[in-house]
């Protein structure tokens, strides 16, 4: 007693968007691959949840699994996400 | 002794002089194959920015090998790795096919935006 029960969600006229990795044709998802993986990232560094990023399931599956495999060589940063390359040499030299 | 597929990544102290440089990657290179195991491909990615600081450092040169090994010898990469003061990181993982790795990842290298605007096309629409 006392639980609402969940109305099943109105899915009519909803179209169901297809998942941006499997519609542009990639089949593997690289962990080297910063560019692509930074779009699935939050500025944070925190993975975009299925819901709001679209993926299939399995798509998710292999992004998580390449994020984590990026975070762990230096790729991705655990706490800023994706940080960008600055092409100046002289600013590394200092460092 | 069965070989099975890794790639490896090690990311070198841009403080190092470029011989210096290739002597630490040779001398990995060397634990692998005198260990029993080939290096297939190699591929250097050159000097990156690194995600965050290790060591206090902020930059760092990568260095792909693509080599059939097996799990003692990567265990012991990874051992010296963390002995040597000029490497900052190391990674590795198992692929299926090297060959394939390897162009991927010159593919990558050569258009690193290939991918991202494919999607970002894909999510837009």
């Amino acid at each position: 007693m006392g639980k609402k029960k969940r109305r099943s969600p109105n899915t009519e006229g909803i179209q169901k968007r297809p998942c941006a990795i499997l519609h542009s044709g990639i089949e593997e998802v690289n962990y080297k691959d910063v560019e692509l993986l930074k779009l699935f990232v939050t500025e944070k560094g925190k993975i975009i949840p299925r819901r709001i990023s679209g993926l299939s399931s399995k798509s998710q599956k292999k992004l998580t699994a390449a994020v984590k495999r990026a975070r762990n060589s230096a790729l991705l940063s655990f706490s800023e996400g994706y940080v960008p390359q600055d092409e100046s040499m002289e600013k590394g030299k200092r460092s | 002794m069965t070989l099975r597929n890794y790639e490896v990544i090690l990311v070198v102290d841009t403080k190092l002089t470029d011989e210096e440089a290739a002597e630490s990657i040779d001398k990995f290179k060397k634990l692998i194959t005198d260990a029993g195991g080939n290096v297939k491909f190699e591929s250097p990615w050159g000097r990156r920015r690194l995600a965050y600081e290790i060591k206090k450092v902020k930059y760092g040169i990568y260095h792909l090998f693509f080599a059939e090994a097996n799990g003692e010898i990567i265990e012991n990469l990874e051992r010296q790795a963390v002995y040597d003061d000029n490497i900052l990181k190391f990674f590795d993982c198992s692929v299926t096919d090297l060959e394939k790795a390897y162009n991927d990842f010159e593919a990558l290298k050569e258009n690193p935006q290939k991918n991202s605007t494919l999607v970002s096309e894909a999510l837009g629409a």
